[in-house]
């Protein structure tokens, strides 16, 4: 099987597995970015072209305005609906990343939009596209990670990715985040869209020397210097920088397992 | 009945057993000692059990089957690596070179079965023969044994714990935790599988759930061996086993589990040949502990286990042992039945300190309570060999140790002392090292320490930076053997002899032998730290404050161990560990 092929179908059995528990009381969020759409593709292809539950998208109303653009055309092209979340009392009152420190700003827009949405409509299971490389925090992230009625990730105390063996703790106030796409790298992202010819929102294709590695909010967001005009350059430039990054880094951990197994033998 | 019955103490010392004997409490002993005979067997250089009980299996020189310490280096890398087992492009592979006695044996058509055999994984099919592995068995982590604690106390523990500690915060009674399990190599690194563990307490008990199995503990109380299954990735699964320890749940939670070790039918580890003889032992005498180490000294130095708590652990590893060797002596007519039992070995690693009142860990109310735990051990071994002898009166018995035993009050910074004695140098700016020997300017050392007694010179062709011409080794050896010679703690002198493996075992055909051998003396053995390259500029001895105290990691003349026959011709020309594999060939073929 190839390496593609692998990341694909451990994905898709995630996918499965999680629609067979939850059924109707399963949603996915749809950023409109990268990874999240790679998502959408992997579910379109584990239920044979459809979209079995609704695609949420959380509108903190500062998106770039290429997004909805692509929001709507995907929707429309792949034949799913979208539902759309917006903390509509925040930004009434005028919540925005101008109007305080960045993270509230987050919290307010886009948790609390999805904390509305989950109440409203039941869900008990939300697919996330997140990646295990992306942040220092999501490393500890597992397939499924529960969240309790507060809200809060619980990062030590979560279940392993093996639904028969904790379904007895599952009760009404609390949700699970499914992360179908955890194992994909950056790169791996890339090499799939690639693969599939998968449509993405042209921001991170390089432009007078810049582009976005990620989009999201227009505040939040700063472009990297980059040439790569087009996915084949992205995947060579990120063949160059993260691999050697990566190449670092894996040597680093396996002296340290090296130490902890020396040192298991005894008092070292 | 006819055959051969060999059985194994790791450990045992021919001074507690002469004096034990003396008191009359080892009666089977004595008995087998006047019916046959009794000796004090030389051990090898270095009187390490790895080496040793390979040397026991082969007949051969550690030269000839390539152990030559716990812990060997990588030529190429100077990287330190565990010599109980070996990986090759991710399996494991049996580390011993060289024909064993029960393949010779099997090879003469004679039946063999050996139990817990230290140094035997994985196994190495011979014919119609069973072996269950001891000594090297890692656990489900690949590790020696990294037990987990589950406990409400905050930072009570030493920063180096060798365990996973896990603080846990209950709310109404209730704990959420997990278990971990296997690494798993996946596409993005190294990561633990886990299993959820939820937790259920009173002031009297806890329940204990893991999927859909659920055990109830008093406080104070085992549970028996549970069986866990990991989700180790790609539809792969881990097998393994465990058991808890309740230890109390007001006004602390206090929970210890043992290391998760390897299942009875693991394809990952396997660690029985045929491969269907770990599950058929566990059937017929019950679940038992598979870990190499199973007696989890890391836990009691840690302060997670209690003296008394360990010494349960320790019994029941012994009474698992105990009811293998009844099981298959239950069946056994001729041919070749071998058993090691390695708990007096690790019980007396860790209750030397009681019974040397010189000793920095001596402790006269701990002694009160558990001084008598080791000579309890060689009386347990003394009932255990009169079953033997009663059970399988017609077979011939040999029982011999690998080495003695001794204390060990202080530490030797073996590589603080070269670097002392400029033979080890630390690149600029750098004034210690954390392990691994990371720091070290290659091209400035001559000399290294690696494991309990090998030193290494830095050879050019040899070591990928190696600066020592090979014409020049033999007077290196010489005198970096001699300035070893003078390392003194006060007027004593901390070396007994340092020997050019060249001398010690003639041609050296492993890359990976040391060029020298140390032989400490009396009490002194090299530090948890030097051995894994871990060193600093600073006092070279220091006290040994660990419940690890006595050992056998000294001068192989300091450590003999001993040797029984139940017929007097058969043992009378085994002199060393080297001719136990012949002595038991000879009793096989009469
Ligand atoms: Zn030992």
């Amino acid at each position: 099987m190839d390496y593609l092929d692998a990341l694909e179908s451990k994905s898709i059995c995630v996918i499965r597995e999680a629609y067979q528990k939850f059924k109707g009381r399963t949603g996915m969020l749809w950023s409109v970015g990268k990874d999240s759409t790679t998502l959408l593709c992997l579910v379109r292809k584990a239920f044979f072209g459809k979209i079995p539950f609704p695609v949420i998208h959380i509108d903190t109303g500062y998106k770039f305005p290429e997004m909805y653009e692509f929001r709507d055309r995907l929707a429309k092209e792949w034949g799913f609906e979208v539902i759309v979340a917006r903390n509509e009392e925040q930004l009434a009152c005028g919540m925005g990343p101008d109007k305080g420190a960045k993270l509230d700003c987050c919290t307010e827009l886009k948790t609390n939009a999805l904390k509305q949405l989950i109440d409203r409509e039941g869900f008990q299971a939300i697919l996330l596209g997140i990646r295990r490389d992306e942040h220092g925090i999501r490393a500890k992230e597992r397939y499924f990670s529960p969240r309790d009625s507060q809200f809060q990730w619980d990062y030590e105390n979560q279940p392993a990715e093996l639904w028969d063996q904790y379904n007895s703790f599952l009760n009404d106030s609390e949700h699970y985040r499914v992360h179908p796409i955890l194992h994909f790298t950056e790169l791996d992202i890339w090499r799939y869209i690639r693969r599939e010819q998968l449509p993405l929102v042209d921001l991170y294709l390089s432009r007078q020397g810049h582009r976005y590695r990620s989009i999201g909010c227009v505040p939040c967001c700063s472009p990297v210097h980059s040439p790569a005009a087009s996915i084949d350059e992205i995947i060579k430039e990120l063949q160059l920088t993260t691999e050697s990054e990566r190449a670092g880094r894996a040597q680093d951990k396996e002296n340290l397992y090296t130490m902890q197994k020396l040192r298991s033998l005894g008092y070292m | 009945m006819t055959g051969c019955i060999f059985l194994g103490v790791d450990g045992m010392d021919p001074v507690v057993t002469e004096r034990m004997m003396g008191e009359g409490s080892l009666p089977n002993f004595e008995r087998l000692a006047q019916m046959g005979s009794y000796g004090r067997l030389a051990t090898v250089a270095p009187p390490q059990s790895p080496v040793v009980w390979a040397t026991i299996a082969t007949g051969k020189a550690p030269s000839a089957h390539g152990i030559f310490d716990f812990i060997h280096r990588d030529p190429a890398t100077y990287k330190p690596f565990l010599s109980l087992h070996r990986q090759h492009s991710g399996k494991y592979v049996n580390p011993v070179q060289g024909e064993t006695f029960w393949e010779q044996a099997a090879r003469r058509g004679e039946q063999g079965t050996l139990l817990k055999w230290p140094m035997g994984f994985p196994p190495r099919p011979f014919q119609e023969g069973k072996l269950l592995a001891g000594l090297g068995v890692p656990d489900v982590r690949g590790m020696l044994g990294s037990y987990a604690w589950y406990t409400t106390e905050k930072g009570t523990l030493a920063p180096d714990s060798k365990g996973r500690i896990v603080e846990v915060a209950p709310r109404g009674g209730k704990i959420q935790t997990d278990i971990a399990g296997p690494f798993t190599a996946s596409l993005i690194g190294r990561k633990a599988a886990t299993l959820p563990l939820f937790i259920e307490f009173d002031e009297r008990e806890a329940t204990l759930k893991i999927g859909r199995k659920a055990v109830t503990l008093q406080v104070g109380s085992w549970s028996p061996w549970i069986e866990l299954s990991f989700d180790v990735g790609f539809f792969r699964k881990v097998t393994g086993v465990c058991r808890f320890l309740l230890q109390q749940t007001a006004p602390e939670f206090r929970l210890y589990l043992t290391p998760v070790q390897v299942d009875y039918a693991s394809a990952e580890f396997p660690i029985a040949t045929p491969a269907g003889y770990a599950t058929e032992l566990s059937q017929a005498i019950g679940p038992y502990a598979t870990l190499g180490i199973s007696e989890d000294t890391n836990a009691l130095n840690d302060g997670v286990l209690s003296d008394s708590e360990f010494v349960e652990l320790c019994d029941a590893v012994m009474a698992e042992r105990e009811a293998m060797l009844m099981h298959e002596l239950a069946r056994f007519r001729n041919g070749l039945l071998g058993c090691v039992f390695d708990t007096t070995d690790r019980i007396q690693h860790m209750f030397w300190r009681l019974q040397d009142g010189s000793h920095p860990m001596y402790d006269a109310h701990a002694a009160e309570s558990f001084g008598d735990v080791i000579p309890r051990y060689y009386r347990w071994m003394d009932r255990i060999l009169g079953e033997v002898m009663e059970r399988a009166p017609g077979g011939q018995l040999l029982v011999c140790s690998d080495h003695g035993f001794t204390t060990f009050r202080r530490s030797v910074h073996v590589n603080a002392w070269l670097m002392e004695k400029g033979y080890l140098t630390l690149k600029d700016g750098v004034d210690s090292c954390s392990g691994l020997f990371e720091g070290v300017d290659w091209s400035a050392t001559s000399a290294y320490a690696v494991g309990f007694t090998s030193i290494y010179f830095n050879v050019k062709g040899r070591e990928s930076q190696g600066i020592v011409d090979p014409a020049d080794l033999p007077a290196l050896q010489r005198r970096l053997a001699a300035d070893l010679l003078t390392l003194s703690d006060g007027d004593v002198n901390c070396v007994k002899g340092c020997y050019d493996t060249g001398a010690l075992y003639g041609r050296i055909d492993a890359a990976d032998g040391p060029d020298l051998v140390i032989g400490f003396a009396d009490g002194y053995r090299t530090s948890w730290q030097s051995a894994i390259g871990a060193f600093g500029a600073g006092p070279v001895l220091e006290n040994n404050l660990k419940k690890w105290s006595g050992d056998h990691c000294c001068d192989a003349s300091l450590v003999p161990g001993v040797i029984f026959g139940s017929r007097r011709e058969s043992v009378a020309d085994v002199a060393t560990v080297l001719d136990v594999a012949r002595a038991i060939g000879g009793i096989c073929q009469t």
